[in-house]
């Protein structure tokens, strides 16, 4: 049953995909786009090959800004969540704070980052994780206060101390809202490190992740390997969703049956 | 909600609170807990102040209220491992030799067999469990602590009659094995009739009325068909139906 639903799923995700493709190739031909402008699915395929060995760099280097930059927001971002959920002075004096985080634009601050850290890794990472920083504070929040009254009447009355209340009653109530933020996160950490490299841009740093060389390949006017680079983004940014999903897994199979809706 | 409320219940007695819905049951028993305080009044628990006596007192929720994230032995054992050292000074457990986990696990253990749950259900977890089988972790959480007053609030409302009638006779057995003070909020008459010593009806926020329950000890399944019972059921339900405003 599960089977098949699977394959069901991966075979209408691989039809679209295909459907995608064509029409993508019919306006290159109806069209007669210039490769510049566009180029066909074939010269981007080709483009993929010619230049695997920067994009297979590239696709390192984002992943590991990446990941290091969602694990530094998840760090930071429970530790916040749990000053929070100990006191409603503290959020309401420091929340607005947050959400400033997610409101400032982040392009508006990269410049100031790289003055401050240069150009390169640091920068990126730090980009990765301000960006991703909100979900999980706001989503691990939620799941440390809203703790079903009943449950804390039990702890009230078995005369818990703060700290047992706080390990043994809210921090696993609010697993799985980590993991909810976790999914928004692991795909803004992606789009947070590749906003970075193109501030960080192909200069003398010697950083090589995707954002940078699709800087370098505009201005090559290499749209073909671009593209290729999207794509590869993409993947990027599918297997850190897959990672979550499967860590989600993990960290949930005791209460849960299920992971989610899209646990594809 | 309640005003000029006075109730005594004596050591090892079951007192069932009755009376329509917001009449202020819940109310009262949340204060007895002290999961409220009262604007004005005192609750007194043989002359302690609640305070004092809060270690003795367990409550059962309507919902049963487990942690999802614990297995049913983990649930049971919680209310042992909350608490500051100071509060857990032996009042309660008088043990002689054995490390604190061994006479938990032992207590644990004890309950569980109590209220009837076999061994390959302790390591299941609530949502594997039955409706009837998460009452009864409930129950057995409640009293791992072996406190002296019982609180239940509606604690059989969700199940079917079957299980409602077997989970009475459940807390009617253990009530026999340890004489406990219980005090339990019900909408159910025959449940109340069936399990307590006195019934009070809930009204205009007082004891509208104090009824004496004449069932005799022990109570059996048969007694339910009695014409005692029926005497008291239709007593309870015309007092519930004096104080209750017109629907």
């Amino acid at each position: 049953m599960r089977d098949a639903s699977f394959a069901q799923k991966f075979w209408s995700a691989l039809l679209a995909f295909a459907v995608f493709v064509a029409l993508w190739q019919a306006v290159v031909v109806i069209f007669k786009m210039h490769p510049i402008t566009l180029p066909s699915p074939a010269r981007v395929l080709r483009s993929m090959w010619d230049e695997r060995d920067a994009l297979i760099e590239g696709f390192l280097a984002t992943g590991a800004a990446s990941l290091l930059g969602l694990l530094a927001s998840v760090l930071v971002g429970v530790v916040i969540a749990i000053i929070f959920s100990q006191s409603k002075w503290l959020r309401s004096a420091f929340y607005p704070y947050v959400i400033f985080l997610q409101t400032v634009p982040i392009v508006a601050i990269a410049p100031l980052l790289i003055t401050w850290f240069g150009y390169g890794f640091k920068t990126v990472v730090l980009v990765a994780a301000i960006i991703s920083l909100f979900p999980i504070v706001s989503n691990v929040t939620a799941g440390l206060i809203s703790v079903d009254e009943n449950l804390k009447d039990l702890f009230r009355l078995s005369n818990a101390t703060r700290w047992q209340t706080l390990t043994k009653l809210r921090i696993p109530h609010a697993v799985s809202h980590l993991v909810l933020g976790l999914r928004i996160s692991a795909g803004l950490a992606v789009i947070g490190a590749i906003v970075g490299e193109f501030f960080v841009g192909n200069g003398s740093s010697g950083y090589a992740g995707l954002g940078t060389v699709m800087t370098g390949w505009q201005n090559l006017a290499k749209t073909d390997a671009i593209i290729a680079a999207i794509f590869v983004s993409t993947w990027l940014g599918l297997l850190m969703l897959g990672g979550v999903n499967l860590l989600s897994r993990m960290l949930l199979w005791r209460w849960t049956a299920s992971s989610g809706f899209e646990n594809e | 909600m309640l005003d000029n409320l006075s109730l005594e219940v004596a050591e090892a007695e079951i007192v069932a609170l009755l009376g329509p819905s917001g009449c202020g049951k819940s109310t009262l028993l949340r204060m007895i807990a002290e999961l409220l305080k009262p604007t004005s009044g005192t609750i007194e628990f043989s002359g302690q102040s609640a305070e004092q006596a809060s270690t003795f007192l367990s409550y059962v929720f309507q919902d049963p209220t487990l942690l999802p994230w614990r297995t049913v032995e983990e649930n049971v054992r919680l209310p042992l491992e909350l608490g500051s050292p100071s509060r857990m000074d032996r009042k309660n457990f008088q043990t002689s030799g054995g490390s604190e986990n061994s006479d938990w696990e032992t207590r644990t253990q004890e309950l569980l067999s109590s209220v009837g749950l076999d061994a390959a259900s302790r390591r299941r977890y609530p949502r594997e469990l039955s409706g009837g089988m998460r009452m009864r972790t409930s129950l057995a959480r409640a009293l791992v602590t072996d406190p002296r007053i019982l609180l239940l609030d509606e604690p059989f409302a969700a199940l079917d009659d079957l299980l409602r009638t077997r989970l009475n006779e459940l807390l009617l057995d253990l009530w026999e094995q340890r004489k406990r003070t219980i005090v339990f909020v019900t909408h159910n008459i025959a449940e109340a009739v069936y399990l307590s010593h006195r019934m009070a009806l809930l009204g205009n926020g007082k004891i509208a009325r104090l009824i004496t329950n004449t069932l005799p000890w022990p109570r059996t399944q048969q007694m339910r068909a009695s014409a005692e019972f029926a005497t008291l059921y239709s007593q309870v339900s015309a007092g519930i139906a004096e104080v209750s405003p017109h629907a």
